[in-house]
């Protein structure tokens, strides 16, 4: 048995759509047991669960808005209901290759019981603004490149929030996720790697939508720095035994994947302004040669640093083939700025709400959606052609 | 009768409510309880403060670099920042005082 779990909150306008990519998806669906996790005071999602007409079974938890209201906490609620050996977690906007149960399962078979977790592809189409491509370019060099690179190294996995495959028990005898983390996948991800559990990737990829405004794309990104620096604190409360259960390259992997990032985008506008420091004095002074001199100095990092940025963008573009979309990482620059403004942000929205839960809105981009459509179409009439080669597929005749 | 069925439907009803907040609360609450080392939800207001303050700290770390230093310079109004914070803050004062009460004690 293999459990799906979905938390859903104000997701009435996907839900559809992901209960149909979840019905399309290669497996027994008497071997499925899906899990919806929705607020109970969420009338407009639990209506359109109910006006749906389902293809598999599928069970509705309540999630009571008390205490906190956080997608870790809905998840712990459905825990409990999963009966399956493997657990996957799916976002609202999910939109999984039918392969991806099947994938894990082989990772799983395959490999020894010390791996916990598998992760898949997330891959954002949608292509409404630059920040949206931008985001595509960032999630392939990040599953396509960077993750890829982390597991087959042996290191902590800091885990995407959705598409992870679990061992159910695994998952249970770490305490499940933390609900009081605002990135619990990432925190899960050390979690796992400190009760000595490895995690993997998996070739198969879901595709999501991507916060297409500056204001919706803010929230989330402060939501992930503030989550981020979340789980540093906790993981860092006793240096010394997080050392010893890492070793020392998951401890590096941890400072630099989970701490440097925040405290890089925090500290990036204080390169800027020293900068222009730089510039203004001896410009002032008329000294041009000077200022060409320092402007080369610090031009020369800021280079280097874009590049290193946008370099796991191209890559993992060019891996997905997908080359002709790498013109929007010129505006690294920009986006830089626009991390070190969520990353400031979110240091001081964890002082006063650290448990504040930014909701993403969903189901903004109808081209995607018509997209995935086309490609649910396209997958099966790839099976159905399968089908037929092989001779399973009976001659339809018309009279 | 009927009005005996509707306070079982209410009494049910109100039952499982209370079931869903329990469970709600002890969803929360599960990894706090459990393994409170590992929770964000023990996480101090001091604690959480140490990021804004690393922030901040690399923030000046990096403004007080050698370079912005000589920027400082050209302008002529200081040797760095830290020499300017301190001639804000009367540093100059202060060593001229502290040069007078020396010159009183040797005199």
């Amino acid at each position: 048995m293999y459990s799906v779990i979905a938390a859903l909150h104000r997701e009435a306008a996907v839900v559809d759509q992901l209960l149909s990519a979840i019905e399309r998806l290669d497996y027994p669906s008497e071997k499925l047991d899906v899990i919806v996790a929705v607020e109970a005071d969420d009338h407009g999602t639990r209506a359109a669960i109910t006006a749906r007409k389902h293809r598999i079974p599928i069970v509705v938890v309540p999630v009571a808005p008390a205490a906190l209201r956080t997608k870790p906490k809905a998840l712990n609620v459905a825990l409990p209901f999963a009966r399956g050996v493997f657990t996957v977690i799916y976002d609202a906007e999910d939109r999984p290759e039918r392969n991806q149960l099947r994938r894990a399962l082989q990772a799983f078979r395959s490999a020894s019981s010390d791996l916990a977790c598998v992760q898949a592809r997330l891959c954002t189409d949608t292509k409404m603004s630059w920040l949206s491509r931008y985001f595509s370019a960032e999630y392939a060099g990040h599953f396509d490149i960077f993750l890829p690179r982390l597991a087959a190294l042996g290191l902590p996995l800091p885990l995407g929030g959705s598409s992870n495959h679990f061992r159910t028990a695994t998952l249970r005898e770490v305490g499940g996720w933390d609900p009081h983390n605002v990135t619990e996948d990432a925190d899960l991800g050390m979690r796992l790697a400190r009760f000595g559990y490895r995690s993997g990737v998996i070739d198969s990829t879901t595709y999501e939508e991507a916060p297409t405004k500056v204001g919706a794309w803010l929230g989330q990104r402060t939501r992930w720095f503030k989550g981020w620096m979340q789980t540093w604190l906790v993981h860092m409360r006793k240096p010394g035994h997080l050392f010893r259960e890492l070793g020392c390259g998951g401890f590096l992997t941890f400072q630099f994947v989970v701490g440097g990032n925040a405290l890089v985008a925090m500290a990036h506008p204080a390169f800027l302004f020293g900068l222009s420091w730089e510039l203004i004095p001896p410009l002032s002074t008329g000294d041009h040669q000077a200022a060409v001199v320092r402007l080369g100095h610090y031009m020369a990092v800021a280079v280097l640093g874009y590049c290193a940025s946008a370099s796991f963008g191209v890559l993992g573009l060019w891996q997905r083939g997908m080359l002709n979309k790498t013109r929007v990482l010129i505006l690294t620059p920009v986006h830089w700025l626009l991390l070190s403004l969520a990353a400031w942000s979110a240091a001081l929205e964890l002082m006063r709400k650290p448990y504040f839960w930014k909701k993403t809105e969903h189901g903004v981009d109808k081209t995607s959606r018509q997209e995935g459509r086309i490609r649910a179409l396209l997958e099966l009439e790839r099976y159905l052609d399968q089908l037929k080669r092989a001779g399973q597929l009976a001659p339809i005749r018309t009279t | 009768m009927k009005g005996g069925v509707e306070r079982r439907a209410v009494a049910l009803d109100s039952s499982i409510e209370n079931v869903l907040i329990e469970a709600g609360v002890r969803a929360a609450e599960q990894l706090k309880s459990s393994r409170p080392k590992l929770s964000a939800a023990t996480l101090n207001k001091l604690t959480n403060a140490i990021p804004l303050l690393f922030g901040v700290l690399a923030f000046v770390a990096m403004c007080t670099t050698s370079g912005m230093n000589r920027a400082f310079c050209n302008c002529g109004s200081a040797n760095s920042i830290p020499d300017l914070g301190r001639r804000a803050l009367g540093g100059n004062v202060f060593e001229h005082k502290s040069k007078s009460v020396l010159s009183r004690r040797i005199g």
